[in-house]
């Protein structure tokens, strides 16, 4: 078995599926951005001048892509509901042996931008976000190749 | 396991993959043998926080989701093992809901 390196390089086969329809590969990534979302509130009362308990109290798990294929991101209509997929290669063996799958379900298009500097390539950017079914269950999920 | 079956579901303590002095490894480890308690081809693994929620599909649920009649109501009976391990089997009601997507 090939060796594993733990380290990451490069997203690819990236893939959107629209609920009810089939997989769009998303090409020319040049970036995956994963955000656990999470949110904590904390307390204090009487003469506390520090917060005295913290906890968690909301996970909104959402991914950002930036790419070169700008007019593919931006043709996505923000609200529609789906499926991100994307792999994270592995530093030797790309998107064999060590790479991850990250999977995003109950995911939804939002916002969606893209710039063109000059004397350089344009690039987009979009937001993928999600919920949860039961309200309990995290959206995100990986595995491992 | 209950009858022999593979269970449906696992919920793993994190804390096996998080004190580990490779964490990288211990989650492989993890991965590797939650695929073969589950018998599928790949699993996917989900932080819920102090356990991690493993099933062979991403669209899987721990309980019935919010349109559900069910709605809150757990989908797996689970069964706890010594090493914290717990597997999860579909309840009936969750067997002929077609609660995941």
């Amino acid at each position: 078995m090939a060796e594993v390196t733990g380290l990451f390089v490069n997203t690819v086969a990236c893939g959107w599926t629209p609920s009810g329809g089939s997989r769009t590969a998303l090409t020319k990534i040049t970036q995956s951005a994963i955000d656990k979302g999470a949110s904590d509130v904390s307390f204090s009362g009487d003469g506390d001048k520090f917060p005295t308990f913290r906890c968690n109290v909301m996970n909104d798990p959402s991914v950002t892509l930036q790419g070169g294929r700008v007019t593919q991101y931006m043709n996505l209509i923000s609200g529609a509901f789906g499926t991100l997929d994307f792999t994270w290669g592995d530093a030797k063996n790309g998107s064999g042996a060590g790479s991850v799958l990250w999977t995003l379900v109950n995911a939804m298009i939002g916002n969606a931008g893209a710039s063109q500097p000059h004397a350089n390539f344009a690039s987009g950017s979009l937001e993928i976000k999600s919920y949860s079914s039961d309200g309990v269950t995290n959206p995100l999920s990986y595995s491992f190749n | 396991m209950s009858e022999g079956k593979n269970p449906d579901a696992l919920m793993v303590p994190a804390t096996g993959i998080l004190s580990a002095d490779d964490t990288e490894q211990a989650a492989r480890e993890v991965y590797d043998r939650a695929k073969a308690i589950l018998g599928v081809p790949r699993a996917f693994i989900r932080d819920q926080g102090e356990y991690r929620f493993i099933t062979g599909s991403p669209y899987c649920t721990i309980n019935f989701p919010s349109n559900s009649a069910l709605s809150g109501m757990p989908r797996y009976d689970w069964e706890a093992q010594a090493d914290g391990w717990k597997l999860g089997y579909l309840k009936q009601d969750a067997k002929s809901h077609a609660a995941d997507q």
